[in-house]
């Protein structure tokens, strides 16, 4: 179902500042620490700004034709084959994504919350959830976004307060130079992607009600929320310090579990976990709902929601055989993810690319005619 | 695997639903129920055969070297 023009600016910045930190706070953020230590914070600011460049350019190309489907129209710039190419591997990408978030999270989740409860139930659960929004539409899971943003923003913009002691820290000084230039590159590029992913809206331009302001839009909302990204990494960095926040597995939980208001309110990790859920669910919804729609498109099914539940069943089989335990999932993340995401979020260039050459070869033969 | 074929069965009634209240063409019939075909047969080999429909490995077989060579791992 295709409702255009019905995503305002403010929808779109909402989604983005969920999008850039739900996931990365609870799951990026220890590996960075272990192998970035303290350069973990230019890894974090140079990978926001080139993957927001990223789409910045991916959207500066959309916006040409702001009432069309990338995916309707692509076909006539580099080919019928091509194209499709183009969204099959996308639309694998982003269901892949998808089951990526669900198995971090079943992995999170299960064995903390819900002890004894099989993995592939939770999955199914939330995997529904997810699927019955994405059923409504893509501008839904912006509508969805809008209303509990403000919660989850204000959580976590109140959160440092909350941590004013170790703040005071001579370990600032770590952050101010460079100790490592490799795991500086390694890192960053390893992060750039996460901001990359956002390349998806350059495929839903008519959705967005003002589509010449999206840049401006993705670019506020990412601002927003590498900040909360930063003070995430930095609190954790002060108050646990480089060595314990690279060992555990979730130190963003963990330093939700040193948090209490006064004497009376102990144990605020179980609320922060709440409501950063709903964060993880913006995102797992949002990608979904793209990765569906590129299948549809792929396939010529005018109708997205006539595959959108078949399409999450896919995910949920995919999740559960990602791989055999959490180790196992973060190796092969380690090893190759990030030129896997990066190189399906390039595709998107070919398009521009591909469209520049044409121009080009055009006017030498006017000229040349 | 009777819990698998429950589940698709539950998803065919409501594409049918779908596709009789949109009145959807034939082709388009044909595409919407092959996909949920093909998902039934990568589900139940998900339930036997894990390792058979990983991507991963795949994944990691394609991009994993220029990933190394890209980030200069040894």
């Amino acid at each position: 179902m295709r409702q255009e023009h019905t995503v305002t600016g403010t929808q779109l910045g909402a989604l983005v500042f969920v999008f850039v930190f739900s996931t990365t706070i609870a799951f990026l953020i220890g590996p960075l620490a272990e192998h970035a230590s303290f350069d973990g914070v230019w890894c974090i600011l140079l990978g926001a700004a080139v993957g927001t460049a990223i789409v910045g350019g991916a959207l500066r190309f959309a916006v040409r034709q702001p009432g069309s489907y990338i995916g309707d129209y692509g076909g006539s710039i580099v080919g019928q084959a091509v194209h499709r190419f183009i969204l099959l591997f996308s639309a694998f990408f982003f269901l892949y994504l998808s089951a990526f978030i669900l198995r971090e999270f079943t992995d999170f989740f299960v064995p903390l919350y819900l002890r004894e409860t099989p993995a592939v139930a939770v999955s199914i659960l939330v995997m529904s959830a997810a699927a019955a929004l994405a059923h409504s539409g893509v501008s839904a899971v912006f509508r969805f976004c809008q209303g509990v943003f403000i919660f989850i923003g204000g959580l976590f913009l109140i959160k440092p307060l909350l941590f004013a002691t170790p703040l005071d820290s001579p370990m600032w000084h770590g952050f101010t130079r460079i100790h490592d230039a490799g795991a500086l590159w390694e890192q960053t590029y390893a992060l750039i992607p996460w901001y990359g992913e956002l390349v998806m809206l350059a495929y839903i331009m008519p959705q967005f009600s003002t589509a010449r302001h999206a840049r401006r839009a993705v670019w506020i909302g990412a601002i927003a929320g590498t900040y909360i990204l930063l003070s995430e990494f930095l609190l954790m960095m002060l108050f646990l310090g480089p060595k314990l926040s690279g060992a555990i597995m979730y130190p963003a939980l963990e330093l939700s579990g040193f948090l209490h208001l006064g004497d009376f309110v102990y144990n605020l990790d179980a609320l922060i976990v709440s409501i950063w859920f709903a964060g993880l669910f913006i995102k797992l919804s949002i990608v979904f709902a793209i990765g569906t729609l590129f299948v549809s498109q792929a396939l010529s099914v005018g109708d997205s929601r006539l595959i959108t539940f078949p399409v999450a069943a896919f995910v949920v089989a995919l999740s559960v055989v990602l791989a055999r335990n959490p180790v196992e999932l973060a190796k092969y993340f380690e090893g190759s993810w990030a030129t896997f995401a990066l190189f399906a979020e390039g595709l998107f260039f070919l398009y521009p690319l591909v469209s520049w050459a044409r121009g080009l070869l055009g006017r030498r033969g006017g000229r040349s005619g | 695997m009777i819990l698998l074929i429950l589940a698709f069965a539950a998803i065919a009634g409501h594409q049918t639903y779908l596709m009789r209240r949109q009145s959807a063409g034939r082709r388009e019939r044909i595409v919407a129920y092959a996909v949920t075909g093909g998902v039934f047969v990568y589900g139940a080999l998900s339930m036997y055969v894990p390792g058979w429909v990983n991507p991963n490995k795949a994944i990691e077989f394609i991009f994993g070297p220029f990933q190394r060579w890209i980030t200069f791992e040894s």
